[in-house]
Protein backbone atom coordinates (compact mmCIF):
# COMPACT_ATOMS: atom_id res chain seq x y z
CA UNK A 1 0.00 0.00 0.00
CA UNK A 2 1.14 3.31 -1.08
CA UNK A 3 1.81 6.27 1.84
CA UNK A 4 -1.26 8.01 -0.12
CA UNK A 5 -3.65 5.21 0.70
CA UNK A 6 -2.59 4.89 3.97
CA UNK A 7 -3.04 8.27 4.83
CA UNK A 8 -6.26 8.35 3.19
CA UNK A 9 -7.47 5.38 5.07
CA UNK A 10 -6.26 7.03 8.12
CA UNK A 11 -7.87 10.46 7.32
CA UNK A 12 -11.19 8.81 6.58
CA UNK A 13 -11.11 6.68 9.88
CA UNK A 14 -10.15 9.92 11.88
CA UNK A 15 -12.75 11.92 10.34
CA UNK A 16 -15.51 9.29 10.82
CA UNK A 17 -17.24 7.91 13.40
CA UNK A 18 -16.79 3.91 13.24
CA UNK A 19 -19.99 3.27 15.10
CA UNK A 20 -18.22 0.41 16.30
CA UNK A 21 -20.33 0.66 20.05
CA UNK A 22 -23.21 0.70 18.68
CA UNK A 23 -22.24 -2.68 16.37
CA UNK A 24 -20.75 -4.02 19.03
CA UNK A 25 -23.94 -3.48 21.14
CA UNK A 26 -26.18 -4.99 18.52
CA UNK A 27 -24.60 -7.81 18.21
CA UNK A 28 -24.23 -8.48 21.88
CA UNK A 29 -27.87 -8.30 21.96
CA UNK A 30 -28.16 -10.64 18.77
CA UNK A 31 -26.36 -12.92 20.49
CA UNK A 32 -27.74 -13.69 23.58
CA UNK A 33 -31.17 -13.31 22.09
CA UNK A 34 -30.13 -16.07 19.46
CA UNK A 35 -28.24 -18.31 22.15
CA UNK A 36 -31.79 -17.71 24.23
CA UNK A 37 -33.80 -19.26 21.57
CA UNK A 38 -31.37 -21.99 20.68
CA UNK A 39 -31.71 -23.30 24.73
CA UNK A 40 -35.26 -22.85 24.42
CA UNK A 41 -35.41 -25.03 21.31
CA UNK A 42 -32.97 -27.69 23.14
CA UNK A 43 -35.24 -27.61 25.92
CA UNK A 44 -38.13 -28.48 24.43
CA UNK A 45 -36.56 -31.54 22.76
CA UNK A 46 -35.52 -32.67 25.58
CA UNK A 47 -39.01 -32.09 27.12
CA UNK A 48 -37.37 -29.83 29.57
CA UNK A 49 -39.34 -27.37 31.28
CA UNK A 50 -38.59 -23.85 29.27
CA UNK A 51 -36.58 -21.10 30.91
CA UNK A 52 -38.97 -17.94 29.73
CA UNK A 53 -41.30 -19.04 26.95
CA UNK A 54 -41.37 -22.56 25.05
CA UNK A 55 -40.70 -22.50 21.18
CA UNK A 56 -44.34 -23.17 20.57
CA UNK A 57 -46.16 -20.76 22.66
CA UNK A 58 -43.95 -18.13 20.90
CA UNK A 59 -45.02 -19.20 17.62
CA UNK A 60 -48.50 -19.38 18.36
CA UNK A 61 -48.33 -16.08 20.42
CA UNK A 62 -46.97 -13.99 16.95
CA UNK A 63 -49.44 -16.15 15.05
CA UNK A 64 -52.38 -14.81 17.62
CA UNK A 65 -50.87 -11.15 17.39
CA UNK A 66 -53.96 -9.52 16.71
CA UNK A 67 -55.99 -10.47 19.75
CA UNK A 68 -53.62 -9.42 22.30
CA UNK A 69 -54.20 -6.64 24.58
CA UNK A 70 -53.31 -3.32 22.00
CA UNK A 71 -52.20 -1.35 25.51
CA UNK A 72 -48.84 -3.73 24.88
CA UNK A 73 -48.77 -3.71 21.09
CA UNK A 74 -49.30 -0.59 20.07
CA UNK A 75 -46.21 1.08 22.64
CA UNK A 76 -43.96 -2.01 21.72
CA UNK A 77 -44.46 -1.80 17.80
CA UNK A 78 -43.61 2.01 18.08
CA UNK A 79 -40.82 1.28 19.96
CA UNK A 80 -39.72 -1.07 17.08
CA UNK A 81 -40.70 1.35 14.73
CA UNK A 82 -38.42 4.53 16.51
CA UNK A 83 -35.20 1.79 17.40
CA UNK A 84 -35.53 0.78 13.55
CA UNK A 85 -35.55 4.38 12.09
CA UNK A 86 -32.52 5.17 14.63
CA UNK A 87 -30.13 2.04 13.45
CA UNK A 88 -31.15 2.54 9.46
CA UNK A 89 -30.29 6.25 10.77
CA UNK A 90 -26.82 5.84 12.10
CA UNK A 91 -26.00 2.85 8.96
CA UNK A 92 -27.12 5.44 6.65
CA UNK A 93 -25.65 8.81 7.65
CA UNK A 94 -22.00 9.04 7.29
CA UNK A 95 -21.04 9.82 11.03
CA UNK A 96 -18.71 12.70 10.91
CA UNK A 97 -16.65 14.00 13.75
CA UNK A 98 -16.68 17.40 14.47
CA UNK A 99 -12.96 17.83 12.60
CA UNK A 100 -11.48 18.75 9.31
CA UNK A 101 -8.52 17.63 7.64
CA UNK A 102 -5.34 19.72 6.55
CA UNK A 103 -3.31 19.52 4.27
CA UNK A 104 0.47 18.88 4.76
CA UNK A 105 3.18 17.82 2.69
CA UNK A 106 5.02 14.93 5.45
CA UNK A 107 2.26 13.94 7.47
CA UNK A 108 -1.89 13.70 7.71
CA UNK A 109 -3.41 16.20 9.56
CA UNK A 110 -6.39 16.69 11.42
CA UNK A 111 -7.57 19.55 13.50
CA UNK A 112 -10.76 19.39 15.77
CA UNK A 113 -13.20 22.41 15.28
CA UNK A 114 -13.10 24.18 18.36
CA UNK A 115 -9.13 24.62 17.03
CA UNK A 116 -9.95 26.70 13.75
CA UNK A 117 -12.89 28.19 16.05
CA UNK A 118 -10.54 29.89 18.58
CA UNK A 119 -7.83 30.98 15.57
CA UNK A 120 -10.98 32.57 13.98
CA UNK A 121 -11.95 33.91 16.80
CA UNK A 122 -8.97 35.74 17.30
CA UNK A 123 -8.70 37.05 14.34
CA UNK A 124 -12.11 37.96 14.25
CA UNK A 125 -11.37 39.94 17.58
CA UNK A 126 -8.92 42.06 16.35
CA UNK A 127 -10.22 43.04 12.52
CA UNK A 128 -13.56 44.21 14.89
CA UNK A 129 -11.56 45.94 17.34
CA UNK A 130 -13.48 43.97 20.16
CA UNK A 131 -12.51 42.36 22.94
CA UNK A 132 -11.64 38.43 22.67
CA UNK A 133 -14.40 37.23 24.61
CA UNK A 134 -17.37 39.20 22.55
CA UNK A 135 -16.23 37.16 19.21
CA UNK A 136 -17.79 33.61 19.55
CA UNK A 137 -17.21 31.34 16.81
CA UNK A 138 -18.82 28.08 16.13
CA UNK A 139 -17.61 25.60 12.84
CA UNK A 140 -19.42 23.17 11.75
CA UNK A 141 -18.60 20.90 8.81
CA UNK A 142 -19.08 23.41 5.94
CA UNK A 143 -20.08 26.20 7.81
CA UNK A 144 -18.04 29.23 10.39
CA UNK A 145 -20.43 31.52 12.25
CA UNK A 146 -18.64 34.59 13.75
CA UNK A 147 -20.75 36.24 16.01
CA UNK A 148 -19.30 40.01 17.35
CA UNK A 149 -20.81 42.10 20.42
CA UNK A 150 -19.64 45.78 19.59
CA UNK A 151 -18.53 47.70 21.88
CA UNK A 152 -21.22 50.43 22.36
CA UNK A 153 -20.01 53.91 20.44
CA UNK A 154 -17.58 51.57 18.19
CA UNK A 155 -19.29 50.41 14.99
CA UNK A 156 -18.30 47.39 13.14
CA UNK A 157 -17.23 47.09 9.55
CA UNK A 158 -19.15 44.15 9.29
CA UNK A 159 -17.62 43.45 5.57
CA UNK A 160 -14.06 43.71 6.91
CA UNK A 161 -14.44 41.58 9.33
CA UNK A 162 -15.73 38.62 7.36
CA UNK A 163 -12.82 39.58 4.97
CA UNK A 164 -10.17 39.14 7.15
CA UNK A 165 -12.38 35.34 8.51
CA UNK A 166 -12.40 34.22 5.21
CA UNK A 167 -8.88 35.13 4.21
CA UNK A 168 -7.99 33.36 7.37
CA UNK A 169 -9.50 30.17 6.53
CA UNK A 170 -8.00 30.16 3.27
CA UNK A 171 -4.91 30.54 4.67
CA UNK A 172 -5.57 27.26 6.71
CA UNK A 173 -7.15 25.70 3.45
CA UNK A 174 -8.99 23.28 5.67
CA UNK A 175 -10.69 20.02 3.63
CA UNK A 176 -13.80 20.35 3.44
CA UNK A 177 -14.08 24.18 2.73
CA UNK A 178 -15.65 26.54 5.52
CA UNK A 179 -17.39 29.22 4.41
CA UNK A 180 -17.63 32.17 6.95
CA UNK A 181 -20.90 34.13 7.84
CA UNK A 182 -20.33 36.92 10.42
CA UNK A 183 -23.53 38.33 12.72
CA UNK A 184 -22.68 41.57 14.48
CA UNK A 185 -24.90 42.34 17.19
CA UNK A 186 -27.81 44.64 17.45
CA UNK A 187 -26.80 45.76 21.36
CA UNK A 188 -23.18 46.65 22.11
CA UNK A 189 -21.89 46.61 25.41
CA UNK A 190 -20.68 49.85 27.46
CA UNK A 191 -16.86 50.01 28.11
CA UNK A 192 -16.00 46.58 26.76
CA UNK B 1 -6.19 51.66 13.66
CA UNK B 2 -2.89 51.11 14.16
CA UNK B 3 -0.71 48.75 12.25
CA UNK B 4 0.71 47.07 15.54
CA UNK B 5 -1.78 44.24 17.32
CA UNK B 6 -2.86 44.93 20.25
CA UNK B 7 -6.35 46.50 21.29
CA UNK B 8 -7.29 50.05 23.54
CA UNK B 9 -10.62 49.29 25.92
CA UNK B 10 -11.49 52.15 27.30
CA UNK B 11 -13.90 50.99 30.29
CA UNK B 12 -17.04 52.19 31.52
CA UNK B 13 -15.56 53.44 34.98
CA UNK B 14 -12.75 55.90 32.80
CA UNK B 15 -15.83 56.32 30.54
CA UNK B 16 -17.74 57.83 33.40
CA UNK B 17 -14.73 60.01 34.71
CA UNK B 18 -14.68 61.71 31.70
CA UNK B 19 -18.13 62.61 31.21
CA UNK B 20 -18.49 63.37 34.79
CA UNK B 21 -16.07 65.97 34.35
CA UNK B 22 -17.21 67.37 30.75
CA UNK B 23 -20.94 67.30 32.10
CA UNK B 24 -19.98 69.32 35.47
CA UNK B 25 -17.63 71.56 33.44
CA UNK B 26 -20.62 72.26 31.02
CA UNK B 27 -23.41 72.82 33.51
CA UNK B 28 -20.99 74.91 36.27
CA UNK B 29 -20.81 72.28 39.27
CA UNK B 30 -18.78 70.50 40.73
CA UNK B 31 -18.21 66.49 39.50
CA UNK B 32 -19.01 65.17 42.38
CA UNK B 33 -22.87 66.33 42.22
CA UNK B 34 -23.48 65.22 38.75
CA UNK B 35 -24.04 61.48 38.16
CA UNK B 36 -23.67 59.91 34.50
CA UNK B 37 -25.13 56.54 33.50
CA UNK B 38 -24.38 54.90 29.97
CA UNK B 39 -26.57 52.97 28.13
CA UNK B 40 -26.20 50.79 24.63
CA UNK B 41 -28.95 52.66 21.55
CA UNK B 42 -28.08 49.61 18.39
CA UNK B 43 -24.27 49.94 19.46
CA UNK B 44 -23.79 53.51 20.38
CA UNK B 45 -23.54 55.10 23.33
CA UNK B 46 -26.32 56.85 24.69
CA UNK B 47 -25.47 58.88 28.01
CA UNK B 48 -27.61 60.19 30.43
CA UNK B 49 -26.99 63.30 32.87
CA UNK B 50 -28.35 64.21 35.99
CA UNK B 51 -26.97 67.14 38.18
CA UNK B 52 -27.87 71.00 39.52
CA UNK B 53 -27.70 73.71 37.04
CA UNK B 54 -26.48 77.10 37.89
CA UNK B 55 -29.64 79.27 37.58
CA UNK B 56 -30.15 83.12 37.84
CA UNK B 57 -31.62 84.73 40.97
CA UNK B 58 -35.36 85.72 39.60
CA UNK B 59 -35.10 88.91 41.57
CA UNK B 60 -31.96 89.84 39.24
CA UNK B 61 -34.24 88.99 36.33
CA UNK B 62 -36.68 91.34 37.05
CA UNK B 63 -34.11 94.36 37.49
CA UNK B 64 -31.87 93.52 34.75
CA UNK B 65 -34.46 91.76 31.55
CA UNK B 66 -31.23 91.84 29.32
CA UNK B 67 -29.50 89.05 32.19
CA UNK B 68 -30.90 86.11 30.59
CA UNK B 69 -29.73 86.76 27.20
CA UNK B 70 -26.10 87.67 28.73
CA UNK B 71 -25.31 84.38 30.38
CA UNK B 72 -26.81 82.18 27.69
CA UNK B 73 -30.32 82.40 26.88
CA UNK B 74 -33.47 80.93 28.49
CA UNK B 75 -33.05 77.42 30.71
CA UNK B 76 -33.67 75.15 27.58
CA UNK B 77 -30.90 76.55 25.40
CA UNK B 78 -28.48 76.36 27.96
CA UNK B 79 -29.37 72.65 28.29
CA UNK B 80 -29.64 71.92 25.13
CA UNK B 81 -25.83 73.49 24.82
CA UNK B 82 -24.72 71.13 27.53
CA UNK B 83 -25.96 68.39 26.11
CA UNK B 84 -24.09 69.28 22.84
CA UNK B 85 -21.03 70.28 24.80
CA UNK B 86 -20.88 66.46 26.34
CA UNK B 87 -21.77 64.59 23.39
CA UNK B 88 -18.81 66.44 21.50
CA UNK B 89 -16.11 66.40 24.72
CA UNK B 90 -16.80 62.44 24.55
CA UNK B 91 -16.62 61.95 21.33
CA UNK B 92 -13.36 64.16 21.09
CA UNK B 93 -11.81 62.27 24.16
CA UNK B 94 -12.75 58.46 23.04
CA UNK B 95 -13.54 58.37 19.54
CA UNK B 96 -17.18 56.91 20.76
CA UNK B 97 -20.21 57.71 18.32
CA UNK B 98 -22.55 59.41 20.50
CA UNK B 99 -26.22 58.65 19.82
CA UNK B 100 -28.25 60.51 22.36
CA UNK B 101 -27.48 62.56 25.56
CA UNK B 102 -30.48 62.73 28.33
CA UNK B 103 -30.59 65.99 30.25
CA UNK B 104 -31.75 65.10 33.59
CA UNK B 105 -31.69 68.67 35.82
CA UNK B 106 -31.66 67.83 39.35
CA UNK B 107 -31.83 71.35 40.94
CA UNK B 108 -30.76 74.75 40.74
CA UNK B 109 -27.92 76.65 42.15
CA UNK B 110 -29.06 80.38 42.36
CA UNK B 111 -25.71 82.76 41.87
CA UNK B 112 -24.91 85.82 40.98
CA UNK B 113 -23.40 87.07 37.73
CA UNK B 114 -20.07 86.96 38.00
CA UNK B 115 -17.88 89.73 37.16
CA UNK B 116 -14.81 89.50 34.65
CA UNK B 117 -12.09 89.28 36.78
Amino acid sequence: MSRDTVYRRVLRRETHSPRSVLAIAIAVVAFVVLAWVGVEVVLAILNRGPLLVAPFDMFSAVVALDQAPAGIVVPAGIGAVVVGVILIGMACTPGRRARHVLPTERVATVVDNEVIASALARRAARAANVDPDNAVVSVSHRRAVVDVVPTSGLPIDRDAVHATVVDELSSYGVRPTVTARVRVAQAGRVGS
Amino acid sequence: MSTLPGRTRITSRALSRVATAGAADALGTDARRVRIRFEDEHGALAISVSGPMQLLSLDRVVQDPALVARTGGPLTDRVLHVQDDVSRRVSALTGFVVSSVTMRITSGDIQGERRVK
